[in-house]
Parts: structure tokens; C-alpha cells; sequence
């Protein structure tokens, strides 16, 4: 393979110095001239007809502009299934659906104005957990549900409120559980949790009154395809609407799907053609954009006494929330590979998404993957205990090596999953004995001293599929300066995407990083990019950029032949320059070949499209597919922690991570992007959740009490990249993005038992439910512990 | 959540004058310190109020002194930052200063202020604790003239206190404390720093001799009954007796009896209670151990545990 | 209530007619244009809002302008050493301090201010620092070995003089 020389160098970021001075422009600081400002009114009832809506005081308001409830804006929408009014229509199905909005001169009049918006409500039962919502006789919380139009793959079954039912049959479950020495059931949960990026959301939108083109600023994950749902919903032609992002203050799935924006697009209809911008504050970002899913997770298995796995069954209730959004998709793609990255012959799962009266859950970085691991590497290690083995040894007896045939009938490739598995647990030196980082608590004395804290090692492997298939295309520009501009979709959330492409451009035309530039966001001028979502990017967008390149490289080539008089030689590029292989002093710099043959105001332009193409479709009764992902993540991250007994305080002492990327295209953003998922993942473990009481009120919609780790609550960080060449990916690419946090609280819950004796099966590990688990210990002599769900 | 409506600031320049406005602009007005209380409740409490009266501009209502007879005298706008890094208060009360290095992070502590922090009587306030162990005083003025509280009198409740609407809380005074005076603050919380406390404990200790029995011990709760607490029956345990970590648990055992916790959206009642007790006895055996004088952030999170 | 205030911003004399119940966040993004100042909760726990008030790290959020009157402010705009990056900017792009960046104002403010203090700060003492600043993407590993180079260029240039 031809020398490398950008990719895999930990060169810094591309958009670090616009961010470090504050003139990066966020979708939150964004002003357009003449714009409104928008305000919406929220459910305060989680399920309820609406009787009346009195807007007459809040439309006298002076300064006021617009006031719109549902029948000003009569579109529905929802990515897999077109079940989301733009505002309530009729009812509303969760506390904080937009019922209403205001668009008014400022901000102080809007939310006047709001306030004065009279609703009346009849209330309607509610459902807050998946499992009871599709219980037999449950009432529909969506009655028109059979109406609605939805993807072609989604089944939805018979059962009540559940809007996709996955399947996957494989082998014979009930025989293998009679062929096993030990069958073990259990039942997990996870509850919901949000993305919580530091900005919170906002959307401008414009609707031209005499094109009627409706053009909308907004930090959207997924332009392209937020650009489709609109189109749909509207019925509008998709050339009449246009998406335009700024940047993303951190995104983590929750910026895709639209919220914000129907809100925006609702009122801009009714502004006469002036932009009306809506910004979400904190406490809307809460309870009306989107969530992870919550999931109640029931795990059987069968083991031979040699710890080979015999079979699996699970059942998987997916809290959809009021709306299906992405649920299905996440329902399909959490479901399959629930049971593990295991060799086992007999699986059966049932994966159902069933609405609730909660907020709407949506995408979340790991789309499923946490929950299912969170359930299944914690039984493994339950499996393990019971059989006296060691985790690592019935890990390795069991996992994905290359060439398995994965229990949904593909054939694996590129599989680094026991190299990470050797590697964490090596980095927290897995068998020895409980160690006491000197660092921490004092050093050995102090553990003496203190015979409440107990110290346990843990950890967890996991597999993630990409969303396959999907299509990213680019295009790459040169000029006469020798510039590059690359035109991608892909949108910089901050995961890096944007030094990543550049790094890929440069390569290809082996320029220095300075002379490449993104282009801006703007679904005008950049060509289609299925989304930035599912650790997709660096792989499907990385291989539409290097080809993007390496077009405008050949036409350059195609173009300096005669320039360099050259005749059947063998042109080459290097340092910015096209040049005869055998003579390398006849070289040209490539701005100079554009500016030669196309003058100074010439650009060469290199085009490509990249598809994974797909085998068979999933089938919808087996859940079976041969090519069910373009590529698959690998990862095991491994935990130390100390429990204090007296309080149930839990301290990470030290974690690592091992990831399979394929090929680092730049290690320094590697390791950041593993450091800040094992910080989101940390916090999922510990601390977070959205406490959602029983009427359906989110009661800590704010920073002070739903709890982001600060820089004090890590431990040491261990990350560690592995390199498993993915052939089809960019240089060997796969993805990273979303399995940082995807073993974390599986791995941490691992360790917690260990130091424990008791295995916590809900999360988060914080200090009052460890407490009441080691309290239970102590008064029952259990070992498990489990709670309701509320 | 709400933006913060229209409203009328006024800016005296004596605790009278500041007295004055309120008596004649009547109820609806707030006073106003650092506001890191006030804004967040005007944003998420639903307070609306007509007017505020911004004290910042009153001369001399801030700053740290120790007078003559040893008392200690911490006027009303101190910042909490100030105290949290006060040479005088990090050497003759390190807890003190440690309880102020609890409240939210720098940037508030950079506004936040002890008066503030007092008047607003939050339950949970880390400082109050601190301040109950060393029998601290109120000093309110209004345009009528002064009077002093024992603090314990001046809460009556979360956001109440005993002052009249027209009162302005000006100073605490710390009287003069036993030489041997050894104290300890814990903030019971899920993460590091930034929460408010689920439970919160101090402790003022004079212990005599080698055989360590205790002269006096005063031990106070934060976050556990509608008003920061004295636990007197849990002091009762220990005073005039042999100080051992056996009397300590049972100090611990006595707080979580005489707690008043509720549950809230942050722990449950019992979960509160039973906290009392572990950390009471904790902060009793951190004090009886303690070292005089500053202590790095480390070390005082490893007295948690 | 309108109110006429004097402020200090980054170093130039300004007067503005400003409501007073308007937050200084609002006053800067909004009325002044300095968007470099982030909002992410609005309520004092997320520090993305850091600016310096007559010297020290607050949260723009809980603050009147009503207050303002004769303040000295300095923004994320003004930590620039005239055309040149400051270290502490300098070292957050070197060592992946930044991701999605919205955190970072804030992150880079509140480093200012220990650096202030303290040129020799631990690892636990830049933490500490940084508590009341929350960021989602980084972990704050790079953000911490971030502020710890900074000191040490900051260190060489004042023994430099």
C-alpha cells in the first residue's frame, strides 16, 4: 500500500481555532435580518382531549404577530411512520407536546403572549411504561394508528400501542434450553435518558410568500433527510425546501428528527414571509425534544457446564414515548444484536416498540446497543458466576471471531472483538487481585482503614451495526490556488468529521491540511448524504470523499499530461504537485493545471457516490439478513470501581477502552471521541435519568438535577485503539462514534457486583439504589436485586 | 423555565434608604445580593417580583473581619468565594471555609453570598450548618434600627425567616469559640461538586486531654427538616463524655432519629435519614482527628468516604 | 424599566440604554452581537456562559443588567492578546481540548481565571476549577492536559519576562 501521509497522523482539528475565539457561528446565536421570535405552549397534561383553545387574548398582545394552535398547521410527519402533528391535534399524548405558538417582535413579547393562551383538557388514561402500554385490553394512544402511513418494514403486530414488533428466529430456543446444564432468566431495565448536548435547540425557518419555498436553519443531524420528512409533510416538491445548518453544540442523535423545526415551519407560514426563530430553553430541551429509549429487557439462556452457549431467548419492550420517531429502526436494530456478539445456535427475540405517554424517545448515540448490552453482559457474568468461571474465559469460549456465522445468518469478517476483550481487561489487570491505584483513596493504608469500601473489576464486550444501506455522495473541488473545497453532507457535531474528511482529501490529492476547506451546510449546493448518525461517516462519507479526490486527481492528471509533455509516462502526485514518475523535477502544482487550462477563475471538480450495497433485505418473519451492516464495531471496556457499603456511593477508580475502529484515521480523535463516550457512558451508569413521576412530569429538567459528570467524577481513562482493517472502509475504516458509551454501564454494573455480591439489575448505579441493593443483602441474604419499573 | 419579565431596580446607597423603598413600594419587591437565588427562581420558580433592591451598592455590607474579643464578623454580601478563601476563616474555621467551597462552582461562588445564601433559608444551604455549630448570629437592620438572632431562631422555614419585609440581614457574627475548637463539614451529594446536598452535617468539637473527652460538641444537618438543624440529641451522646467511634455511631443513630427528611425528586426520606447517620458519625471522627488549618480539595473529598 | 449603564467590555468604554431586567447573557448575544458567549441551561450549572465581572468568573445568566452600571466585562472575544491566540486557546486546539466546541467559551474563561491564580496548578486543582463547567463531548482529559500545558507555556513566558 502507497505510503501514507496525512491519515492516521493525529493532526489537530480543522475547526478548533474558529471555536476556541467564539466567532463559530451555533444554530443558538444565529440572527437573521427582520426575524420574529417564536414561542411555544406545552401540554401540561400527558394524555388529554383538547376541548377548547383560546388564542383571542394572546393575538391582542401588542407586538404580537402570529398565534397558531394544530388547525393552522394541518401536517403530521414522523420519520418511519407519520404519526407527529406539527402542533397537537385534537389531543395530546405527553407533557410537553407543542400545543400552540407565538410569534411575536421579541422574546419578552412571545413568552407574554403564550401565557395567555387559555386550553381546557379532558383527560384521558395514560400509560407510562412499554410493558403495560401492550398489555391486552390497553387503550390505544394513538386510535388512527392503522391509517397511518409508515415504512414498508415495519410490523406492528397485534398487540395494543406496540408500533413495530422485530422478530428473530433462529435454531430452536426450547431445545436448546433442554440440551443446556444451566438455564438462567433474568429481567433488566433502563430508563430514559437524554442526550443533553450543551446547546440547547433551536430552528429558524422562512417560507417565501411568493415561492412558497420554505427555507430552514437548523442544526439537524440529518439535513437530507429532515429535508424529506418536511417535503412529505407538506406535500411540497423537495426543490422548495431548503436546509441550511450552522454549527451543532454537540448532538449525540438528539438533533435529528425534526422538534424545533415544525414549531418554526408552523409559524413561518404565518409571518408573511419574515424568519421567525424559535430556541428552545433548557427546560423545553427536556421535556419536548427527544430521549434514549427506555427498555425493559427479559434475558434466558441456556449454557453447557463448559460455558458454550446453547441458546437465547429475550423479549424487549422499547418505551417509545407519544410518537414513534425513530423507534422502530431503534427497536430493530437494538433487538437484533441483543443477544450478544456470541456464537449461539437457538436465538429467539421479540423486540416490541410500544408508545407511552412519555417524551418521544428518538436516536441516541449506541441506538439500542446500551440498553441490550446493559442486559446481556451482566447475565453473562451472572452465567459465569454460576457456572465458577472466569468472565474473560466464558467470554472467549463464546465470542465472534472472524468467519462465525452470526446467529442472524451473516457471515463476519474484520473482527476484533478478542483483541479488545485481551486488551481492556489487560489495561485494568483483569485477575489480579482487587489493586488500589495509589492515586486513589489514599493508597493500601487507607483501605484498611476503611473496611465500608469495596473494590470490584468488571467489563463488557459489545458488537454495533451501521444503518445499511445508505448513500453518501461529494464532491471535491481544486481551484487555481491549489485550494481544495470538499462538499459533504456529513455534519460536524463534533465528533470531527470535518478534520476526517479533510485529512481524506488532502491524502488523495496530496496537499498539506491548510489547503483543504469544508464547505458550508446547505442542502443547495451539497449533494445528498443519507445522515450523520450511526458511526456511518467516517466510512460511507470517507469513502465518497477519497473517490471524490481521487476524480479530481485523475482529471488533473488527464490535464497536466500535456502540459508536462508527457506521453505514455506515468504521472504521479505529491507535496501539492502533479509530476512525471521517472522525472520528478517535471512537476507542476496542481493549482497551476486548473489555472492553465481553465484560468484563474477555474475549478476542477471530482464527483463520487458511495453505496454499501446490500445482500439480502432483513427478513421481516426470521429478523435474518447476510448483510444486515456495512461494518460492524467492536469493543469491550473494562471497570475498576470502589463501593462505599455505608452510603452506596460508587467511584470509578480506573476504566479502558479497547475499539475496534479498522483504520484510525486520526488517533488523537480516536481517543477523544473513546474518552467522551466513556464520560456519557459513566454517566449513564451512574447518575442519569430522567425521573418521569406517575403522572407523567419530567421532574428534573434541568442541570442541577439531572447530573452530567463533571470533571471531577472521572477516573483515570485508558483508550485504546484497535485496528482491524475493514476491507470496504476508507484505508481500512469502520466507525467509533457510538460504542464509547454502548459497554460502559454493562461494564461498571460488572464491577459493582464484583465489589458487591449483589447484581443490580435497573439503572443507574446511584448511591441510594446500591444502598437499598447491599441493605437487601444484609436482610435477606439475596443477591439480586431488582425494582419495579415506575 | 421563563425569561425574567420587566421590573423596577433600585439602587440605595444605605441599609436605610434600602429599608425605605420597600416600606413605600409595599409587598412585590425582592432584595437582591448576588441573585444567583433570585434569578433562578425568578427563571424556574415562577417568582415575578415588581421590583428589586440591589444592596451591591450599600458601602461597607461586605467583607471578613475578627474583632477584639475573638468573635468573627462576616457582613452580609461576603461571597461565599471569599469566605471559601479567606486566610482568616481557613485558619481558625477550616470547615467553614469548606462549606463555602461546596456551593456550586467558582463562577457562583463568585456571586453567591453569605447574607444571600441566609435569607433565602433554603434547607439544603451548605454554609448554614457551619454557622449553626458556631452559634452564629444575625444582624438585621432597617430603617428603624437594628437587631440580632441567634440563627437557629432567624430560619422558621424553607424561605421564611423571622425577618420583616423591610429588614435587611447585614452581618453574621461568629462569637469567640474555645481555642481547641475542631470542627468538619460534609456535603453528602451523588457527584463531586455542583448538587445541592442530599444531606449535609457539621460538627464543632472541643475535646480535652489525652483521654479525649468532650467539653462541647455541637453538631447541625442540612437538607433534612424544613430549616438547617441543630441535632441536640445526638450532641447529648457525646457531650462531657470519652469521645470513641462507638459514641460516635450512636451520635449518627440519634441525628437520623430527630431528622426530619422528606423525599423529593433527589432521595427518599429514609435513604436521607439513614445518610444522617453515617455521616454524622463520619464528620464526628474527621473532626476528633483533624489537624488545624487548610486542607486541599483532595483531602476533604476523601473524608467523605 | 430602561436604563442607562457604562460598562467596560473587553477593554472599550461603552454606554447602552438597556431594560434592567435583561440578563447580561442576553445583553451580549443579543443587544451587543458577542455570540461567542454560549447559553446551555440558563440557570448557573453548566458555566457555558462564563465571562469575567470586574475580574472574575460568573455566570452571565444569573446577572442583571440592571446591575451593570460601571462593570468591567470581558468576554471570550476579548482573551485574544491582541492579534495573537492566548496560550490557554492555543493549547485547547493542540490537545483536542475542543469537540463540538459550545462548552468551550466557557471552559476557556474559567481556565483564564485559575491561570490567574495559580500558574502551577494539579491536575485535581484544574478539575476542581473546572467543576462548574460541564462539557458533553470531551470526557475533560484533553480539556485538563489542555490547561496543564497552557501553564507551562504561560510559565516559560513569564521567566522569559
Amino acid at each position: 500500500m502507497e505510503q501514507l501521509t496525512i491519515v492516521g497522523k493525529p493532526v489537530t482539528r480543522v475547526d478548533a481555532e474558529e471555536k476556541v475565539t467564539g466567532e463559530a457561528v451555533y444554530g443558538y446565536d444565529l440572527v437573521l435580518p427582520d426575524m420574529l421570535y417564536g414561542k411555544a405552549l406545552f401540554s401540561p397534561k400527558p394524555h388529554a382531549r383538547i376541548k377548547r383553545i383560546n388564542t383571542e387574548e394572546a393575538k391582542q398582545y401588542p407586538g404580537v404577530v402570529a398565534v397558531i394552535t394544530g388547525k393552522d398547521a394541518p401536517w403530521t410527519h414522523g420519520e418511519s411512520i407519520k404519526d407527529k402533528p406539527f402542533l397537537a391535534q385534537d389531543k395530546v399524548r405527553y407533557i410537553g407536546e407543542p400545543v400552540a405558538a407565538v410569534a411575536a417582535m421579541d422574546e419578552d413579547t412571545a413568552q407574554a403572549a403564550v401565557r395567555l393562551i387559555e386550553v381546557e383538557y379532558e383527560d384521558l388514561p395514560a400509560y407510562f411504561s412499554p410493558e403495560e402500554a401492550c398489555k391486552p385490553g390497553a387503550i390505544p394512544i394513538h386510535e388512527n394508528f392503522a391509517s397511518y402511513r409508515k415504512f414498508d418494514f415495519i410490523v406492528p403486530g397485534s398487540m395494543p400501542n406496540v408500533c413495530e414488533h422485530f422478530k428473530l428466529r433462529t435454531g430452536d430456543v426450547e431445545k436448546g434450553f433442554r440440551e443446556a446444564d444451566l438455564v438462567l432468566e433474568e429481567r433488566y431495565y433502563v430508563p430514559v435518558i437524554q442526550h443533553a448536548a450543551i446547546e440547547p435547540h433551536s430552528s429558524h425557518a422562512q417560507v417565501d410568500p411568493e415561492s412558497g419555498r420554505v427555507t430552514i436553519w437548523v442544526a439537524n443531524d440529518a439535513p437530507f433527510r429532515a429535508l424529506h420528512e418536511i417535503s412529505e409533510a407538506l406535500g411540497l416538491s423537495q426543490e422548495k425546501i431548503r436546509f441550511i445548518n450552522p454549527l451543532q453544540g454537540g448532538g449525540f442523535g438528539s438533533k435529528g428528527g425534526l422538534k424545533v423545526e415544525t414549531i418554526a415551519v408552523a409559524l413561518a407560514y404565518h409571518t408573511k414571509g419574515k424568519p421567525v426563530r424559535v430556541k428552545f430553553n433548557r427546560e423545553e430541551t427536556f421535556i419536548s425534544t427527544l430521549t434514549r429509549h427506555e427498555a425493559v429487557i427479559h434475558i434466558k439462556s441456556g449454557v453447557k457446564q463448559d460455558g458454550t452457549l446453547a441458546a437465547r431467548q429475550m423479549t424487549l419492550y422499547w418505551g417509545a414515548g407519544a410518537y414513534a420517531e425513530k423507534s422502530p429502526t431503534v427497536c430493530i436494530r437494538g433487538s437484533l444484536p441483543a443477544p450478544g456478539p456470541y456464537r449461539i445456535p437457538h436465538v429467539r427475540v421479540d423486540g416490541y416498540a410500544a408508545y407511552t405517554n412519555k417524551p418521544v424517545a428518538g436516536s441516541f448515540r449506541g441506538y439500542g446497543i446500551p440498553q441490550g448490552a446493559w442486559a446481556c453482559e451482566q447475565h453473562m457474568d451472572e452465567i459465569a458466576k454460576k457456572l465458577r468461571m472466569d468472565p474473560v474465559e466464558l467470554r472467549l469460549k463464546n465470542i465472534f471471531v472472524d468467519g462465525d456465522l452470526a446467529y442472524w445468518g451473516e457471515q463476519l469478517h474484520s473482527v476484533g472483538l478478542k483483541e479488545t476483550l485481551i486488551k481492556a481487561t489487560q489495561a485494568i489487570e483483569w485477575g489480579k487481585p482487587p489493586g488500589f491505584p495509589a492515586s486513589q483513596l489514599g493508597g493500601e493504608e487507607a483501605r484498611r482503614l476503611k473496611p465500608n469500601i469495596k473494590i470490584g473489576k468488571g467489563f463488557a464486550c459489545i458488537s454495533k451495526p451501521t444503518r445499511t444501506p445508505t448513500t453518501s455522495k461529494a464532491g471535491v473541488l481544486v481551484n487555481s490556488k491549489g485550494e481544495i473545497t470538499v462538499l459533504a453532507g456529513t455534519v460536524e457535531i463534533g465528533q470531527g468529521c470535518s478534520t476526517i474528511l479533510s485529512q481524506v482529501a488532502a491524502e488523495e490529492l496530496k496537499v498539506p491540511l491548510d489547503k483543504v476547506r469544508m464547505a458550508p451546510l446547505d442542502t443547495d449546493m451539497i449533494p445528498f448524504d443519507a445522515s450523520t448518525t450511526s458511526s456511518r461517516s467516517t466510512y460511507h462519507m470517507g469513502n465518497a470523499v477519497r473517490r471524490a479526490a481521487i476524480d479530481a486527481r485523475e482529471k488533473l492528471m488527464e490535464m497536466a499530461r500535456p502540459m508536462l509533455e508527457a506521453k505514455n509516462e506515468e504521472l504521479a502526485c505529491s507535496n501539492g504537485k502533479v509530476y512525471l514518475k521517472d522525472q520528478p523535477q517535471m512537476a507542476l502544482p496542481i493549482g497551476d493545471v486548473v489555472r492553465r487550462k481553465l484560468g484563474n477563475d477555474g475549478i476542477v471538480r471530482g464527483d463520487a457516490s458511495y453505496t454499501y450495497e446490500i445482500g439480502k433485505d432483513l427478513d421481516l418473519e426470521t429478523g435474518h439478513s447476510d448483510h444486515a451492516s456495512a461494518f460492524y464495531m467492536y469493543a469491550t471496556q473494562a471497570a475498576e470501581v470502589a463501593v462505599d457499603e455505608e452510603t452506596g456511593r460508587v467511584r470509578i477508580l480506573r476504566m479502558s477502552a479497547a475499539h475496534d475502529v479498522g483504520k484510525a484515521i486520526n488517533p488523537l480523535n480516536c481517543a477523544a471521541q473513546i474518552e467522551g463516550g466513556l464520560a456519557m457512558g459513566i454517566g449513564s451508569a451512574l447518575h442519569e435519568e430522567m425521573v418521569i413521576d406517575s403522572q407523567g412530569k419530567v421532574r428534573n429538567p434541568s442541570f442541577l438535577d439531572y447530573h452530567l459528570v463533571t470533571s471531577l467524577d472521572l477516573p483515570e481513562m485508558i483508550p485504546i485503539i484497535v485496528e482491524c482493517p475493514e476491507p470496504e472502509g476508507p484505508y481500512g475504516a469502520k466507525g467509533l462514534g457510538e460504542p464509547g458509551l454502548a459497554p460502559t454501564p454493562a461494564a461498571i454494573g460488572n464491577a459493582v457486583a464484583d465489589a458487591i455480591g449483589v447484581r443490580i439489575c435497573d439503572l443507574p448505579l446511584n448511591p441510594e439504589r446500591v444502598y437499598w441493593a447491599i441493605q437487601q443483602k444484609r436482610a435477606k441474604g439475596s443477591s439480586r436485586w431488582l425494582t419495579e419499573v415506575a | 423555565m421563563k425569561r425574567p419579565e420587566p421590573l423596577e431596580i433600585f439602587q440605595p446607597a444605605s441599609v436605610e434608604e434600602a429599608s425605605a423603598i420597600v416600606k413605600e413600594k409595599g409587598p412585590g419587591g425582592r432584595f437582591l445580593a448576588g441573585g444567583t437565588d433570585l434569578i433562578i427562581a425568578i427563571k424556574e420558580k415562577g417568582l415575578a417580583p415588581k421590583y428589586v433592591v440591589d444592596l451591591k451598592r450599600v458601602p461597607n455590607l461586605s467583607g471578613i473581619r475578627e474583632e477584639a474579643d475573638g468573635s468573627l464578623t462576616i457582613r452580609a454580601l461576603t461571597t461565599m468565594r471569599e469566605v471559601e478563601i479567606s486566610p482568616l476563616i481557613r485558619k481558625r474555621f477550616p470547615f467553614l471555609a469548606q462549606s463555602a467551597a461546596e456551593v456550586g462552582s467558582i463562577q457562583i461562588r463568585n456571586r453567591a453570598t453569605v447574607g444571600g445564601n441566609m435569607a433565602n433559608a433554603t434547607p439544603s444551604a451548605d454554609v448554614a450548618p457551619s454557622l449553626l455549630v458556631l452559634e452564629a448570629r444575625a444582624k438585621i437592620a432597617s430603617a428603624g434600627g437594628e437587631r440580632v438572632l441567634s440563627l437557629e431562631e432567624f430560619f422558621h422555614g424553607p424561605g421564611q425567616t423571622a425577618m420583616l419585609p423591610e429588614e435587611i440581614l447585614t452581618a453574621i457574627v461568629i462569637p469567640p469559640t474555645h481555642p481547641k475548637l475542631v470542627g468538619e463539614y460534609i456535603k453528602f451529594s451523588p457527584r463531586e461538586m455542583m448538587d445541592l446536598a442530599y444531606v449535609g452535617v457539621a460538627i464543632a468539637l472541643v475535646l480535652n486531654g489525652k483521654e479525649k473527652r468532650c467539653e462541647s460538641v455541637r453538631i447541625a444537618l442540612g437538607a433534612v427538616s424544613p430549616t438547617p438543624m441543630r441535632a441536640r440529641k445526638a450532641e447529648a451522646v457525646i457531650e462531657k463524655q470519652i469521645f470513641t467511634e462507638e459514641l460516635a455511631e450512636k451520635a449518627g443513630e440519634e441525628a437520623a432519629k430527630e431528622c426530619k427528611p422528606i423525599s423529593d425528586v433527589r432521595s427518599s426520606a429514609e435513604y436521607r435519614r439513614a445518610m444522617v447517620g453515617t455521616m454524622t458519625k463520619r464528620a464526628l471522627l474527621n473532626a476528633a482527628a483533624q489537624r488545624p488549618g487548610p486542607v486541599p480539595w483532595v483531602e476533604r473529598r476523601e473524608r467523605r468516604y | 424599566m430602561m436604563m442607562k449603564i457604562r460598562i467596560t467590555l473587553n477593554g472599550k468604554s461603552i454606554s447602552l440604554e438597556v431594560p434592567a431586567h435583561r440578563l447580561l447573557l442576553d445583553l451580549l448575544r443579543d443587544e451587543i452581537g458577542l455570540t461567542g458567549t454560549k447559553e446551555g441551561c440558563g440557570t448557573g450549572d453548566c458555566g457555558a456562559c462564563t465571562v469575567f465581572l470586574n475580574g472574575k468568573p460568573v455566570n452571565s445568566c444569573l446577572i442583571l443588567s440592571g446591575e451593570l452600571d460601571g462593570a468591567e466585562i470581558v468576554t471570550i472575544e476579548g482573551l485574544k492578546i491582541g492579534p495573537e491566540l492566548h496560550p490557554i486557546q492555543k493549547a485547547f486546539i493542540q490537545d483536542g481540548g475542543v469537540q463540538c466546541g459550545y462548552c468551550t467559551s466557557g471552559m476557556l474563561m474559567m481556565s483564564k481565571a485559575l491561570l490567574d491564580e495559580n500558574l502551577n496548578p494539579t491536575e485535581e486543582e484544574i478539575r476542581f476549577a473546572l467543576s462548574g463547567n460541564l462539557c458533553r463531548c470531551t470526557g475533560y482529559a484533553k480539556i485538563v492536559q489542555a490547561v496543564q500545558d497552557a501553564a507551562a507555556e504561560l510559565r516559560r513566558m513569564r521567566a522569559e519576562g
